[in-house]
């Protein structure tokens, strides 16, 4: 996976440990990877014709989320360090600054998601799809304890 | 008897932190000398493969990793080994192997019954598995639940959910069951093991109820028949019933087909030109529908209806003429016999309609439709010339009138120019009226090379636009090979007359006017000064013109008389001609 060389929590602990915008960064950077091999992977798979139409607005729908979910975490990251710092508290991570970093870092991976197969690249998509929603409810439920935690 | 090999039965992990992979024996440890069984593992960076570090705590057989050792979403290979050999491998990533332990703590509360008190509803709940931390987020489990009836042999499923209490409706209170529960990891397929079995019993909770062994049921084959009964003796009522109203209410009639805007009366008596003018609104307009008669019809409305004519007159129409498509009667010829001889060359229909290059005058355009088959109602028109003569001619000063003022409205070049035609127009049309035999039109004003003649009270500007349109007409049939004679020798007077109109009627026609010029005097030699005979602005139009053609270069001969002789020439010559006999024609 093009994504393996991130360095992401591997475990329960670890990733409760990292603080919160660390973790937030890696989750923008894993969505920033996944936005161009997603379309490049529609683009390759609309010429398949043995592929039923349910795969290829599924495929699409999915392309879409992963951009929704990447701008969803952007603006809630924006709107947790204005408040974070209209209450004082110290925000050690920049995150307008992580957010761009995270764009880059993560379509420098991209490109080498051209090189794998079909089977690899869903794979490895559910993957790193896993461990974003994993962050996800770590974060969430730290934040916010009470409901579905 | 086979040897069965020491296999890896399966791995899992039961909360995402650990894994643990389990084996079987076989019947090894029978048949060869028992060296250690190992279970060998390797992470996907790893270099070599390490041994299990824990072969006890999950039982005999297997290999439990703790969270030290487990990283998720890292490719896992595990391998059954003895010294010399390997048994079995298995490669996996603890993400997929998850297999969440049963909920615990199941239980249920009556929510409440029904009134007979036969059935009742439950609400189940339970908590989940111990293990799994759901509550920091890191596990998302679903839930399904099963049920039965104690006596019976299959379980009802409900649908997996996330939540940990579920209601159960329409018990039957006199039976017992039971209710299990299950999870698996929200994003997986793979149940983890059932629960253990909860009991609901109703006689614990010491409710009252009828212990009906019977099954009441709803009496459905009763509703049916009385229900069909009943409507049908509606149904026969109302379709008896002498009132239209309510029968029209239940059965309401079905609408016959009928365009948006036309009165079916309209068309029964005739008024086409008003339902000209709505069709024309529609896209889709197609004069296929006139025929002969509906054209005489309209003929005599026009006496009854002198006043009502504004844009759409007769008149009008046939001025307008020129409009028209290529493809509409060409090689008509002012002439009392009657004689419709329509030629069509292959001009594309397309390039008039869509060029509107000559058409900068938006009522042009509503002309254009309305009358888009002029071209065969001036055909029908000079067959029946002669018949409804005598009835039109009063109407002769009338309608000029009307074509002029029309035709002041509209947004000619040189307005001026007509206004100064008009009063010459008006007197001629006061002497025309006597002449009773006369065509409906009272003049030739212009004569368009693709054979049609204008009939008009003599608009000046009506000539070039004709000509204008004529030769546009006629520049396109110059790629087939066959066209009218007549055609071409009218262009040729049209083209080299048209080179004397002022430019300023060339300025909405440029583009036409330039093609048509260009593309004919590729076979014409030179156009020379117009000739007298073709009419020219300033000429008043006599009352009758017939055409005489001339074997000139300067082509046309109008000459005044009250009837015409029809030139043998003319008539025959609306037979094609080919290119060649074109060229010898042309000068």
């Amino acid at each position: 996976c093009h994504t393996s060389g991130m360095l992401t929590p591997n475990g329960k602990e670890y990733a409760q440990k990292i603080p919160r915008e660390e973790l937030t960064h890696l989750i923008l950077k894993l969505l920033q990877a996944w936005k161009e091999p997603l379309s490049h992977f529609n683009q390759h798979i609309e010429h398949h014709q043995e592929l039923p139409d349910d795969s290829l607005s599924k495929a699409k729908q999915i392309s879409n989320m992963v951009h929704e979910l990447k701008t969803g975490v952007e603006k809630v990251t924006e709107k947790a360090r204005f408040l974070m710092q209209l209450l004082f508290i110290p925000v050690m991570y920049n995150s307008l600054h992580g957010i761009a970093s995270a764009e880059a870092a993560g379509l420098s991976i991209s490109n080498e998601a051209n090189m794998m197969s079909d089977s690899d690249f869903i794979h490895c998509f559910r993957r790193d799809s896993n461990k974003v929603q994993s962050y996800l409810k770590i974060l969430k439920c730290r934040t916010m304890p009470e409901n579905s935690c | 008897d086979t040897l069965q090999w020491p296999q890896i039965s399966k791995c899992r992990s039961p909360e995402l932190e650990t894994f643990s992979c389990f084996w079987t024996d076989g019947d090894f440890y029978n048949h060869t000398a028992p060296g250690t069984i190992q279970l060998l593992y390797m992470k996907r960076n790893d270099e070599d493969w390490k041994e299990c570090p824990d072969y006890v705590t999950a039982g005999e057989n297997s290999c439990y990793f703790n969270t030290s050792y487990t990283s998720i979403w890292i490719p896992y290979c595990v391998k059954l080994a003895n010294k010399d050999e390997v048994f079995d491998e298995k490669c996996f990533s603890v993400d997929e192997i998850v297999l969440p332990d049963p909920p615990v703590h199941l239980n249920w509360t009556l929510l409440n019954t029904s009134q007979t008190g036969i059935h009742g509803d439950i609400q189940v709940r339970w908590d989940p598995p111990p293990t799994a931390d759901v509550q920091k987020g890191w596990i998302t489990l679903e839930y399904e639940l099963q049920y039965k009836e104690v006596n019976e042999t299959k379980w009802k499923e409900l649908e997996p959910r996330i939540s940990t209490m579920v209601p159960l409706y329409s018990l039957k209170m006199g039976r017992d069951y039971e209710i299990r529960v299950r999870s698996r990891q929200r994003t997986s397929e793979k149940f983890g093991e059932f629960s253990e079995i909860l009991y609901v019993s109703f006689s614990q909770i010491g409710i009252e109820f009828l212990h009906c062994d019977e099954e009441i049921e709803f009496p459905w084959f009763l509703v049916v028949t009385f229900g069909a009964c009943g409507l049908a003796v509606t149904v026969v009522l109302i379709l008896l019933t002498k009132q239209p109203r309510l029968k029209m209410l239940i059965f309401p009639p079905v609408p016959v087909p009928k365009i948006k805007g036309i009165d079916p009366d309209l068309l029964k008596k005739g008024r086409l030109d008003e339902v000209n003018s709505i069709l024309a609104s529609h896209d889709n307009y197609k004069t296929q529908l006139y025929n002969d008669d509906l054209w005489v019809e309209f003929i005599e409305l026009d006496i009854e209806d002198p006043d009502e004519k504004n844009r759409v007159s007769d008149t009008n129409k046939l001025l307008s003429e020129d409009h028209l498509k290529s493809h509409s009667c060409l090689g008509v010829k002012d002439d009392d016999s009657g004689r419709a001889s329509c030629c069509e060359p292959d001009s594309p229909e397309t390039d008039f309609s869509a060029s509107d290059t000559c058409d900068a005058i938006s009522d042009i355009d509503q002309f254009k439709k309305v009358t888009e088959k002029e071209g065969d109602l001036l055909c029908l028109d000079r067959k029946d010339n002669d018949e409804p003569l005598p009835s039109l001619a009063n109407t002769n000063t009338q309608l000029p009138h009307t074509s002029t003022q029309s035709r002041n409205s509209q947004l000619w070049p040189f307005p001026a120019s007509l206004d100064s035609a008009s009063p010459s127009i008006r007197t001629q049309l006061s002497n025309q009226s006597s002449l009773t035999n006369t065509d409906f039109y009272a003049q030739v004003s212009d004569i368009t090379p693709a054979g049609r003649v204008v009939l008009s009270p003599g608009q000046k500007s009506k000539v070039g636009r004709a000509q204008f349109e004529g030769c546009r007409e006629q520049n396109f049939t110059m790629d087939n090979s066959y066209f009218c004679e007549a055609d071409v020798k009218k262009c040729i007077a049209v083209t080299s007359h048209r080179e004397d109109e002022p430019r300023v009627q060339d300025q909405s026609c440029m583009e036409d006017a330039y093609f048509t010029t260009e593309s004919l005097t590729t076979t014409t030699i030179s156009l020379g000064a117009p000739t007298a005979e073709s009419p020219s602005p300033e000429m008043p139009v006599p009352d009758y013109t017939s055409i005489h053609i001339v074997h000139s270069p300067q082509g046309l001969v109008l000459n005044a008389t009250a009837l015409p002789v029809p030139d043998k020439e003319f008539n025959v010559s609306c037979g094609y001609v080919s290119t060649d006999q074109l060229n010898k024609i042309m000068p």
